[in-house]
């Protein structure tokens, strides 16, 4: 408990409560409009945040990642767009609700859901904190260099996985993405790899101007290539405070929506997608009126945003205990992380306790803030998600260029995340993922880095296993390929 | 419709073109198919799977084409740029041999070759499907889309080799500026935002945050000494 205090503690400053604000109300902006979303947002501020303290330019980031997707929200209710991409099934229910011409009933549903699925994973993460703090301090002691790597190789198998429907492409671009970690002087023996005898591939692709590249640059190119859309706004009338009368009706809903968010969460790999697709299936499984899901059922709204936003919490937890980020929001974390001199991992728990308080207690406070600011201010989103996307695109580049220069004040790398943006580019446009190539990056990197750490304690290779966690481990990852070989097997027999 | 037009209408006004605009051409008079409706038709049974649903587009035989040399690429030259010329396999312990360094470049390896051909498959098959259906390719449209974006990567290259030349500020506002113009945004309140919000841009990252930028400016080297301290330090 005294813990929780520090942490509190840390978070009465003024820049921290400055940067708290900024980034709540700024990603909830961001979330707003459709085109941006948090991944091109914090891949931009990314850079910004080495300027800035650690723990406001984590608050900062945090803010963004944990408000975006309550402005997600507003165009895929109102213009049937979804501001962020976890937000698309929010249209099926939400827009149909809009067409019924119940705007403000399909918002206030859909706030309260993400303040309920977002407080609730804030405060399963804090109450774990509290009570079970004391024994995490003794964690760190059972993690050895293998067992991170195999947490590592579990994140990479369950990111492969996750994308059911393009598993081979989502394991190209995975290895991609390790392939490009490996570029560059080899720390150990000093070996350059795939250099090709260029100067500046010797200290290998900085992940920031990869990110900028693949995220945002790309995006940027995907917008001004594309075309300007102009739906008509429903107009907004009545009050948005109805949302909890609605959620109290279907008691069962958020709870569940809830729970399989924070559990989807702390899978690394998995993340929002899945937790929706378990949510609004189960919702849909015990509703009296199932024919209504997807033509304006509340449940199916409250399903989808309740589960979406309790995952930025519980999304942190593999982050913080095993140093393995679950996706790509994450893995830009990351960064800041390293910076700020804090290593993610099972010693966290023992060495910096007050700030995974501080954390969790500003992403609350991250929802409270943007709840309240919704309740009173929608009118004024309803302008701000009108912005011409390729008017948008313009800045995104704009934006982008500072964020890479600043790194290493390098115009290489300036065409170096001009290339990668181009390449992401040719990937959004035909629906390949973006995520296993940072994942691939950020998780091969952490494998290698284990392995070649804890090489020293690997007379066999059953010494790579012959732990209890990593055993553990080992065994999860095998089940779950075998298991996912069955399935895939009886699929195309069933064919 | 326009926007001008969108903002002087009444709020019955913007009722009526909303609900016409959602309930499509199918619905538009008829109120108690209104209330039901969505944009999923209510014949089609609603699976969630959809959401998820991957379709390969046209495109992607050449984008898997590429994956494909480039795995090729990587593996020819994989020798010589990992240092597995000079491996040692003869280790009694398993652990040295994970510390060389093409171990990693190997792991990428592995899974790299055997996903690349197991994307072509099924991307040939649909290009295959698509032939004998007589399916008419947009292959050469999305091609050109991909040529385009290449225009805006050049943009994006001069904007940033002309800063070490204007400075950040000047750069940033003609490019704003410019591509406002470009993308055919003419309008003067466009022009107004784009200047408006390139100077924010300015102002926040680099006046107020310090976000490095380039030193040596060749136009500021022209300016009186005081006022070239005042741009280097602030713009």
């Amino acid at each position: 408990m005294e813990n929780f205090w520090l942490g509190l503690n840390n978070l009465l400053d003024l820049q921290v409560l400055i940067a708290l604000f900024v980034g709540a109300i700024g990603g909830m902006v961001i979330g707003a409009i459709p085109g941006i979303g948090p991944a091109i947002a914090i891949s931009i501020l990314l850079p910004a945040t080495i300027f800035l303290p650690d723990l406001v330019s984590l608050i900062l980031l945090l803010g963004v990642y944990g408000s975006s997707m309550y402005g997600g929200a507003i165009p895929a209710i109102l213009i049937n767009t979804p501001g962020t991409p976890v937000n698309a099934l929010s249209t099926y229910d939400g827009y149909a609700l809009t067409k019924q011409g119940n705007p403000a009933k399909a918002l206030s549903i859909a706030y309260s859901s993400s303040f309920f699925g977002g407080c609730f994973s804030v405060l399963i993460a804090l109450s774990s904190l509290i009570a079970f703090g004391p024994y995490l301090q003794n964690v760190g002691a059972l993690f050895g260099q293998r067992d991170i790597f195999m947490a590592a190789l579990l994140g990479s198998v369950l990111l492969i996985i996750a994308h059911r429907q393009n598993m081979v492409i989502a394991a190209l671009l995975f290895s991609f993405g390790f392939l490009i970690a490996m570029v560059g002087r080899q720390s150990t023996r000093g070996i350059q790899r795939f250099t090709f005898d260029i100067e500046y591939l010797a200290a290998g692709f900085n992940l920031i101007v990869v990110i900028v590249g693949i995220f945002a640059i790309s995006q940027a190119l995907n917008l001004l290539t594309g075309k300007d859309t102009d739906p008509p706004v429903a107009p907004l009338k009545g009050t948005f405070f109805q949302g909890f009368f609605e959620l109290s009706k279907y008691k069962k809903v958020p709870l569940f929506s809830a729970c399989y968010g924070t559990l989807m969460g702390i899978i690394p790999g998995v993340g929002e997608f899945v937790a929706q697709f378990f949510s609004y299936s189960t919702a849909r499984a015990f509703s009296k009126t199932p024919e209504r899901f997807g033509h304006g059922a509340p449940e199916g709204l409250i399903a989808s945003e309740t589960s979406n936003n309790s995952v930025p919490a519980a999304a942190m937890i593999p982050l913080l205990a095993l140093g393995v980020p679950g996706e790509a929001l994450t893995a830009m974390m990351m960064v800041v992380f390293f910076d700020a001199g804090i290593k993610p991992g099972p010693d966290i728990f023992e060495n910096n306790s007050d700030f995974l308080f501080s954390l969790f207690t500003a992403l609350l406070l991250v929802n409270i803030l943007v709840f309240v600011t919704l309740l009173f201010s929608t009118k004024l989103f309803t302008k701000i998600i009108l912005i011409p996307n390729r008017f948008l695109g313009a800045f995104i580049l704009i934006l982008s260029f500072i964020g890479i220069f600043s790194i290493r004040n390098s115009f290489v790398d300036c065409a170096f995340a001009a290339g990668f943006g181009y390449l992401g580019f040719i990937f959004r446009r035909l629906d390949w993922p973006l995520v296993p190539i940072v994942l691939g990056m950020v998780l091969g990197s952490i494998m290698i880095e284990r392995l070649t750490a804890g090489a020293s304690q690997i007379k066999t290779i059953y010494d790579l296993v012959n732990r209890p966690v990593s055993g553990s481990l080992f065994a999860v990852i095998a089940i779950i390929i075998l298991v996912t070989i069955f399935l895939s097997l009886r699929k195309s027999i069933l064919r | 419709m326009g926007k001008e037009n969108a903002e002087n209408m009444t709020s019955s006004e913007k009722q009526k073109t909303f609900i016409s605009y959602a309930s499509g051409p199918k619905f538009k008079s008829d109120t108690i198919a209104l209330s039901f409706k969505s944009y999923i038709p209510l014949e089609r049974k609603f699976k969630i799977e959809d959401l998820f649903e991957f379709k390969r587009k046209d495109g992607d035989l050449f984008l898997s084409f590429i994956c494909l040399l480039f795995a090729g690429f990587i593996i020819f030259n994989f020798s010589s740029e990992t240092g597995w010329e000079d491996r040692a396999l003869d280790h009694k312990r398993f652990g040295k041999i994970l510390k060389q360094p093409w171990v990693g470049p190997l792991a990428c390896v592995t899974i790299l070759l055997p996903a690349a051909l197991l994307n072509i498959l099924p991307s040939y098959r649909r290009w295959i499907y698509k032939k004998r259906n007589l399916i008419p390719s947009r292959f050469f449209h999305e091609f050109s889309i991909w040529i385009k974006a290449l225009e805006f990567i050049g943009y994006f290259l001069i904007y940033t080799l002309s800063i070490r030349y204007l400075g950040y500020f000047l750069s940033t506002v003609i490019f704003g500026v410019f591509l406002t113009n470009r993308l055919g945004y003419t309008a003067l309140k466009w022009q107004i935002r784009s200047i408006l919000t390139t100077i924010a841009i300015v102002l926040i990252f680099r006046t107020f945050l310090k976000i490095k930028t380039p030193v040596n400016i060749w136009l500021y080297e022209f300016f009186p000494q005081n006022t070239e301290t005042f741009m280097k330090i602030y713009f």
